[in-house]
């Protein structure tokens, strides 16, 4: 376990290298003036800045210098656990990404617990009553939760609940009621997903050898289904859910802007079009080791979830 | 019999009180229409509600302290009535002594400006030369952490000298004709910091309460105001992005001001009860950078005829939908004093474009719909960006209108303006949509300087005019104002006749606003919201 785990750190190490080096020559090669972008996004507009200006900060912040010079500035910095300043307003880039991660993990947490509580029973339920009219509704539903984009379902519930019905908030963080909208929007395409895979986990596993041993020895319902089926039939969506974890926190960013939450995807997304670099490279570092940690719990749950990975 | 009696008393009585009732209702109903007649003729005494203004932007501060002297955070403090500076322009884009009580221009590196007295800081410490000069000089001052290249390169400032404790002496590396203008610019905003840079304190109406970074401002009264107790308690400053989300919180009541509304959503929304939409001219002009180093528009005919192709009339009444802007004609709309008010708007003219072409040598050899120049097909390349809505449907409508005349445009949308510029000095752009404020400060000289000089920042046209890099060299150093003018009304006469810009309009701000916000102004130069006098009526 051990060294299964010191195996995991290093190989880590050279994928947030790699990210990072990539990314970095991505935002080189990408057409415009750097500088230019920065003194725009500083200033709030190219009507405001001069060339003198944006000659300026082209010589302030390196940008002249050649790419593997600039990369391996920044990189002498994240060693030493220094990601740096945004170019555009000077915030640092650490406590940047911790205010923005924490509002994109509230609306993340919420999404997937909405997600479970509702696509558990739905898929158990039409796992165990398979080829009925409620699996067929399951199926439906399910259907028309993935095909539903995440903006104009946003769109749409703003519309009828808060400009029709005026029952809830429109935007923005708050109490508990701004979170209802922008969880159920994030969080329907995950429910209809989870519902279809934990459905076909639990048709595989009543099929399986085991399940009718256990029936042939007269085990109550009951104890089937919580004892053996479910916890057979969770290993798929446990994967689903550390996948569709790491997909949330960084695509989060359209239902982020459809709600004005400014959470982690929106702040990628100024810092790209900004060409803010430290900013983009803070992220980038921060999300993939957000990536690499999840799939590291997910090993983990495996690990005591299936003993057939503890025997190998 | 008793009956009978009884029977004849009670209709006896019942008679009595419907006429007595019958008169109490006329004398009731009298009333009530002597009341409604009062309520019409007499204006309701404005109630000021006790609450915070809600007001959907679409920017804010990123960081918990807005500091003017970095990035844009200047214009945000000024809008919400935090900051100061010490001239502000007023309705009609001249600027006016605000912090200032006057000045003087002793030569042409030399102003005087003296401070009004009585004015606090929002920590109570009054406003002093020393504090101007501190303020000033740690924006300005090359050795200064928070140093703004930006507001240093509009003032030119060698050194502030505290005359008295009321008076400065701002001494300029080079002769400065709008250092005045310059002074309004809102991240020259005069700010007080607390030790250890924690608070920040203006002197305006309202001070800072609070900020989310990229959520929201709070501000509140300052009781101490110079000008004046403001009428509102405070503000908040929700930051929406989205356009839709903005418009859809305004509609669901949640916002008092939605401002940048969707001026297509215009006529919906306001045909609700107790909704109004503001729309007001800035200085907010739309144009096409155009190629003329080389390429077809090197040739001042051609350019002509596209001027004549382009029905403006039609982008204001379609993508505007009438109250997003306004025909333009010179590079500096009307709002502006500067404007060269003799320059009329090209006329649609479609023939005459046609004529124009034919004499330039453009011809449709293969009948297929579209000119050859040259032996090549007329195509030309327009690109534009999405962060201004009405740039795209603008360059579409474009497309099909200079296609009528047989000139073909290949469009681009791209997310930001930077890398259509990069594309344009290399020659891959023609038509370069934009939409400027031509004028920040109120001042014609940044936009000519550093649009249309030879090799100046933003001359992405590759234009050279020796008569005009000479006129601007001289209007930054004439300080007398008619002479002035004459020089910028030239400046602008040249720039119509050889079209390196194509003027389309001026854009108006449009913002939503509910019937019980009282005062609330569009500002020309899009500085100002919170005034002291904006008020949320109750009555």
């Amino acid at each position: 376990m051990g060294i299964f785990i010191v195996k995991r750190i290093i190989t880590s190490l050279f994928v947030l290298l790699g990210a990072s080096f990539l990314t970095y020559g991505m935002m080189m090669l990408a057409p415009g003036d750097a500088a230019l972008e920065i003194a725009v996004a500083r200033y709030g507009g190219e009507d405001r800045v001069d060339a003198e200006t944006i000659d300026w900060i082209r010589e302030q912040e390196g940008l002249s210098k050649p790419f593997i010079h600039q990369y391996a500035r920044w990189l002498k910095h994240v060693v030493m656990l220094d990601l740096g300043r945004s170019m555009v307003d000077g915030a640092p880039v650490l406590s940047l990404i911790r205010q923005r991660f924490s509002r994109t993990l509230e609306l993340v947490v919420a999404a997937i617990s909405i997600a479970l509580v509702v696509s558990l029973p739905l898929g158990i339920l039409a796992g165990m009553k398979r080829g009925t009219w409620l699996d067929s509704l399951c199926a439906s539903v399910s259907v028309i939760g993935v095909s539903m984009p995440n903006y104009w379902l946003g769109i749409i519930l703003i519309v009828v609940f808060c400009v029709r019905l005026k029952l809830l908030p429109a935007f923005g963080r708050g109490d508990i009621t701004h979170i209802i909208l922008p969880s159920i929007t994030l969080g329907t395409a995950m429910t209809a997903y989870t519902t279809k895979i934990l459905r076909n986990a639990v048709i595989e596993t009543r099929q399986s050898d085991f399940y009718t041993a256990l029936k042939a020895r007269g085990l109550g319902k009951r104890p089937v289904l919580f004892r053996h089926l479910m916890k057979n039939a969770l290993i798929p969506v446990v994967t689903v859910i550390g996948i569709e974890l790491g997909m949330l926190l960084e695509g989060a960013v359209i239902t982020e802007t459809v709600f004005a939450w400014p959470g982690i995807g929106e702040l990628m997304v100024t810092a790209i079009s900004n060409r803010d670099y430290p900013l983009i490279q803070g992220i980038v570092l921060f999300s993939a080791t957000v990536f690499i940690v999840i799939n590291f719990i997910v090993d983990m749950l495996y690990y005591f979830l299936d003993p057939r990975i503890r025997m190998t | 019999m008793t009956d009978t009696h009884d029977k004849k008393k009670m209709k006896k009585t019942i008679t009595e009180i419907s006429v007595l009732s019958s008169g109490s209702t006329h004398v009731v109903g009298m009333i009530v229409l002597f009341f409604i007649l009062c309520l019409i003729c007499f204006p309701k005494p404005a109630v000021a509600i006790e609450r915070h203004i809600i007001i959907a932007k679409p920017f804010g501060p990123s960081t918990d302290l807005p500091d003017p002297a970095v990035g844009g955070n200047g214009w945000y403090t000024n809008e919400a009535g935090i900051t100061e500076t010490l001239f502000v322009l007023d309705d009609h884009m001249e600027p006016i002594p605000w912090l200032a009580q006057s000045y003087k221009n002793i030569d042409s590196l030399t102003w005087e400006i003296r401070l009004k007295q009585g004015i606090l800081f929002h920590d109570d410490t009054p406003l002093s030369a020393e504090a101007v000069k501190a303020s000033l000089e740690r924006m300005t001052g090359k050795e200064s952490p928070v140093f703004n290249k930006r507001l240093q390169a509009l003032l030119d400032i060698q050194e502030i000298t505290v005359k008295d404790e009321r008076s400065l002496l701002f001494l300029t590396t080079h002769p400065n004709a709008s250092f005045i203008y310059d002074l309004t610019s809102p991240d020259a905003g005069i700010v007080r910091l607390s030790p250890g840079n924690h608070k920040l304190y203006g002197t305006g109406p309202f001070y800072l309460k609070k900020v989310v970074p990229q959520e929201e401002m709070t501000v509140s009264r300052f009781d101490k105001y110079w000008g004046g107790k403001p009428a509102l308690t405070g503000a908040d400053f929700k930051i929406i992005k989205n356009p839709l989300t903005r418009m859809l919180a305004f509609e669901s009541r949640q916002v008092d001001i939605a401002v940048n509304f969707p001026e297509t959503d215009a006529e919906r929304v306001t045909s609700e009860k107790g909704v109004g939409l503001h729309y007001q001219p800035t200085n907010r002009v739309c144009f096409f950078f155009v190629r003329v180093k080389d390429g077809p528009f090197s040739s001042p005919v051609v350019l002509k005829a596209v001027n004549y192709a382009i029905d403006r009339e039609e982008i204001v009444n379609t993508v505007l939908s009438k109250i997003g802007g306004e025909v333009g004609a010179s590079i500096f709309p009307p709002t502006l004093p500067w404007c060269n008010t003799t320059i009329k708007p090209w006329p649609y003219d479609p023939e005459k474009a046609r004529e124009l072409l034919t004499s330039a040598g453009a011809k449709d050899t293969d009948g297929d719909g579209i000119l050859e120049i040259d032996g090549r097909p007329f195509i030309i390349n327009a690109w534009t960006y999405e962060q201004r809505a009405s740039l795209k449907p603008t360059l579409e409508l474009i497309q099909q209108q200079i296609g009528k005349v047989g000139i073909s445009m290949v469009i681009k949308v791209t997310q930001k303006g930077s890398p259509i510029n990069e594309a344009m000095k290399k020659g891959r752009v023609e038509l370069n949509l934009q939409m400027w404020n031509v004028a920040p400060n109120g001042d014609p000289d940044f936009f000519i300087s550093n649009v249309f000089v030879k090799n100046s920042g933003s001359n992405f046209m590759g234009y050279v005019n020796p008569e005009l890099d000479g006129l601007t060299k001289k209007g930054k150093t004439v300080f007398n104002r008619e002479e002035r003018k004459k020089i910028y009304d030239r400046i602008q006469s040249i720039v119509y006749e050889e079209s390196p810009v194509i003027v389309l309009f001026y854009k108006n701000m449009v913002s939503a606003v509910h019937e019980n916000v009282k005062n609330y102004k569009i500002h020309p130069a899009e500085k100002y919201i919170m005034t002291k006098d904006l008020y949320l009526d109750g009555s």
